[in-house]
């Protein structure tokens, strides 16, 4: 997208400039000519997705620890990311890991496991099956990728909407706040003092991606090369199938979509059993996730109260 | 037709010796220094593998080395060389794909501008630095680069005025066919005059 503005020349100047009002102006050594603005000009380019058919990519935090690998851990944190570039537009799905669903390798069982039971295809299978979005990507990190990627960053700046302590006793006040990467996972991983727990706890995670996304368009506004950096320090903390070529492009594409029309929200359902464990059971058919695959995004005016767990 | 090259060689040699050079010979073009190179302040590496970036250097090293081949040949035909002026074909060649087409439509902010020979009697001075970042792939390989440009020259107006070109820009290249073309770019232009001396001395 090119995007040019030119300032006008300033009349009283450029008479001057122009060499017509020569007499108007102070002589001055040659030495020491001060400089007049005459002109201003900006343009910019970068190849960006077009139309309207979405973007999908899914987000997962792996609880894998050292030595099992990110691909086969339990998913803690599951985010649909869908990009509408025509729209310029984006929403964030949470989905609750104690959904008890169809797994695609087999069985119901809760969504967490479909990453360890199948691999990333599996979780791939799973998430479309349940949702109906049509997955072109993921993204996978760990706890260690996750602390690292927001240290090596300088922190995240994330709004929390209300105080809560996490759950290894880091207070967290609401408002504006520079977390380190243990900072942020904590606060990704709280749910007990969260009053409705998983889904809140989704709907945090999905504020850390957020502040994320709203911190990469400000640093890349003032700096391109924050662009490599951000490449450089996610791709060295995460497991995905995006080719870098098309990273570059998705990362210019998303430059163009202001924070203020990105929505955050969560597939929420109903708390139950099974087999003595808690579940969340999710409506079907569900409208959040009927209204995310149509077209990459849900208006901030069509989310549901109760998808939107405590603010 | 041998008297009309003798008249117009006597009036070139004429204005040469009443003048002592300072005009321009009957025919000449704007001038220009000819050649620009600029001077780069840095290469460094982006790696997305772990592999520590010192180890890097060989592979950045060569892909700056093509990188800044890249920029000096575009602000030498964008700017520098006045054979150039007003087309612009031989830069628009160095952005790649779609970009050329939005390149071209962005000409004169990339550029001295489409009238340049019309605007401008020479152009000296051009002095730029580069820094350049690339961005290697999982297995090491150079695959984006940003090449962050400061570019400054001195104009000389065909009404007599002078002006200090800025251009001043972040631009993206990637190999096509063994050459670092440009496909992304953010550049600012910033042309600054000098004020031209009171006759008196005084504001009026």
């Amino acid at each position: 997208m090119m995007r040019r503005r030119m300032v006008a020349v300033l009349a009283t100047l450029a008479s001057g400039v122009a060499g017509l009002g020569v007499a108007t102006l102070q002589a001055t050594p040659a030495a020491s000519v001060p400089l007049l603005q005459i002109g201003e000009a900006h343009a910019e380019f970068a190849p960006t997705l077009q139309g309207n058919r979405p973007i999908f990519i899914l987000i997962l935090g792996s609880d894998s620890r050292p030595g099992t690998p990110l691909e086969r851990g339990l998913c803690d944190s599951i985010h649909i990311l869908g990009i509408n570039p025509k729209a310029k537009r984006s929403t964030l799905v949470g989905i609750p890991r104690d959904s008890y669903v169809p797994i695609a390798t087999g069985g119901t069982n809760k969504i967490n496991t479909a990453l360890a039971q199948g691999g990333p295809q599996g979780m791939v299978d799973t998430v479309e099956d349940l949702t109906g979005v049509r997955l072109d990507y993921y993204m996978i990190t760990g706890f260690d990728g996750m602390k690292r990627i927001f240290d090596a960053l300088g922190g995240l700046k994330v709004n929390a909407p209300y105080s809560f302590e996490g759950h290894e006793g880091t207070p967290f006040d609401e408002g504006r706040q520079t977390l380190t990467g243990a900072q942020a996972l904590e606060f990704a991983r709280t749910r007990k003092s969260l009053s409705q727990g998983d889904f809140d706890r989704s709907m945090n995670q999905g504020r850390l991606l957020l502040a994320a996304f709203g911190q990469f368009m400000t640093e890349f506004r003032k700096d391109p090369n924050a662009l490599f950096h951000w490449i450089a320090v996610g791709m060295r903390n995460v497991a995905t199938d995006v080719p870098l070529k098309e990273l570059l492009t998705l990362a210019f594409t998303s430059s163009e979509i202001r924070p203020k029309r990105v929505t955050n929200l969560v597939a929420v359902g109903s708390i139950g059993t099974a087999g003595g464990v808690s579940i969340v059971n999710l409506p079907s058919p569900n409208p959040v996730f009927q209204d995310v695959a149509a077209d990459g995004y849900v208006l901030p005016k069509d989310i549901p109260a109760e998808n939107a767990p405590s603010g | 037709m041998a008297i009309a090259i003798v008249v117009v060689a006597v009036l070139a040699i004429g204005g040469f010796l009443l003048f002592g050079g300072d005009v321009p010979l009957i025919g000449a073009g704007p001038t220009g220094p000819g050649e620009f190179s600029f001077e780069l302040k840095s290469v460094r590496a982006s790696a997305t593998s772990q592999t520590p970036p010192a180890q890097l250097n060989d592979t950045i090293g060569e892909a700056g080395t093509g990188v800044k081949e890249t920029m000096d040949e575009f602000y030498l035909r964008a700017f520098v060389d006045t054979d150039s002026w007003g087309d612009y074909g031989a830069a628009f060649e160095l952005f790649d794909g779609e970009t050329k087409v939005r390149a071209e439509a962005d000409v004169d902010v990339l550029t001295l501008g489409p009238t340049a020979n019309d605007d401008f009697e020479a152009l000296s001075a051009p002095s730029g630095t580069l820094g350049i970042a690339v961005l290697t792939d999982k297995k090491d390989a150079p695959m984006t680069a940003i090449a962050e440009v400061q570019f400054l020259a001195n104009a000389q107006r065909t009404d007599g005025t002078s002006v200090e070109i800025s251009s001043v820009g972040s631009f993206f290249l990637r190999q096509v066919d063994g050459t670092w073309k440009i496909f992304a770019y953010r550049v600012e232009r910033d042309d600054q005059a000098a004020e031209e001396p009171s006759a008196t001395g005084s504001p009026s």
